[in-house]
């Protein structure tokens, strides 16, 4: 429970969620631009998504490859629903009774796949570029030696537990042969105990 | 240590980035609340005829179809009204009323109609004049029947832009149908 609830979860979980909302915020003001008297323009609808990715990439730097996956996602749903519940608000504030009330205006199902199919590459694509620019500059030197002494330890660890496994199945081996040639005394022993008596 | 050096300037983007998400949620706010706004409008604005007169003038012959369409704009929004529109159909009864051949012209007007402010209510004038010893004064005589009375449908549209959001553009469909009196004058 507490591994669930780490901080690092928690710092990813946020992180998702910001960048989610600023997504949702250049998507919706796009596809609204005739509605409202603030246009940020067209263009940030595809820089948005890269930029919120890359910043994505260089603060999920310190953590696991795959939380950089796990936090696009979350972003992408974020924007998603965002999006969705931004779109509807007129039916959601009873403005509009019938749902499809409010879809005349604006096309929801087009907004929501192009929200969907544009905010998870772009910002996948982002995160890999932020990963490796945070990789590259902002982590500390001292960290890359001691995650390259880590690495060659590691390394070593492994040949150490290699040559060991090797030590034992040949010590293994060599008691299996034993056995058996102790076996095969045992089988002539009894039959010779036989003539005797 | 090194762990030390390197958290806070992931921390510190982080952060930054969570206090423009919270920029952004307020801006998505914003949008929301004008977009209802809006909505609300084009929703809940009505128009209606408030009046259709025949008016017909003896000594000239010419007919003078006079309709007043009214405008309620119960929101808080202004409303420009930039073209209205009717055709004007007549007959003996209301079996055939609304084919072509009961059609006696059509009115309209565009610009100069003005703004009507958030909860108030409008009328705009439009009228058609239908002249002598023409097919639409035939089919006028053929629908009075003698008497001065005849059944009446007109149907219209009433564009309207939002002077606030000059991209914002819908329209409004009105009607009337019943039965009418020619004034003589």
């Amino acid at each position: 429970m507490s591994e669930m609830f780490s901080s690092s979860r928690i710092k990813l979980l946020i992180w998702s969620l910001s960048a989610g909302t600023i997504v949702a915020f250049f998507y919706v003001t796009n596809s609204l631009s005739s509605y409202t008297s603030f246009n940020p323009g067209a263009s940030l609808f595809l820089i948005s998504p890269i930029m919120c990715g890359l910043i994505l990439g260089i603060v999920t730097a310190d953590q696991e490859a795959v939380n950089a996956v796990i936090g696009t996602i979350m972003m992408m749903i974020t924007a998603t629903i965002l999006v969705a519940v931004t779109l509807l608000s007129p039916f959601i504030l009873g403005v509009v009774i019938d749902p499809t009330g409010a879809v005349v205006f604006v096309d929801l199902t087009k907004e929501i796949m192009l929200t969907i199919i544009t905010v998870l590459p772009l910002s996948l694509l982002g995160s890999v570029f932020g990963r490796m620019f945070a990789e590259n500059t902002i982590m500390a030197s001292t960290f890359k030696v001691e995650r390259q002494v880590l690495r060659s330890d590691t390394d070593e660890w492994y040949k150490m537990l290699e040559e060991k496994l090797e030590e034992k199945r040949a010590a293994l081996e060599k008691m299996e042969e034993e056995r058996r040639k102790r076996d095969l005394l045992n089988i002539e022993e009894p039959s010779e105990f036989q003539e005797q008596k | 240590m090194s762990k030390t050096r390197k958290l806070p300037v992931t921390d510190v983007i982080g952060i930054l980035l969570v206090i423009v998400a919270l920029v952004s949620a307020g801006g998505l706010c914003y949008v929301a609340s004008e977009y209802t706004k809006i909505a609300d409008t084009l929703v809940s604005a009505e128009a209606e005829i408030s009046s259709f007169r025949i008016v017909q003038n003896n000594a000239t012959g010419e007919v003078f179809i006079n309709v007043m369409v009214t405008l309620n704009n119960p929101s808080s929004l202004d409303i420009e009204i930039y073209r209205v529109e009717y055709q004007t159909y007549v007959d003996r009864d209301t079996s055939t009323i609304t084919s072509f051949d009961r059609y006696i012209g059509s009115g309209s007007t565009n610009d100069n109609n003005g703004t009507v402010q958030g909860g108030i209510v409008r009328e705009v004038p439009v009228s058609h004049v239908i002249m002598s010893d023409t097919l639409y004064k035939d089919r006028l005589e053929y629908a009075l029947d003698g008497d001065d009375k005849l059944y009446a449908y007109t149907g219209g549209m009433l564009w309207f832009r939002l002077p606030d959001y000059p991209d914002v553009e819908s329209k409004i469909a009105f009607g009337f149908f019943g039965e009418v009196f020619v004034r003589y004058v």
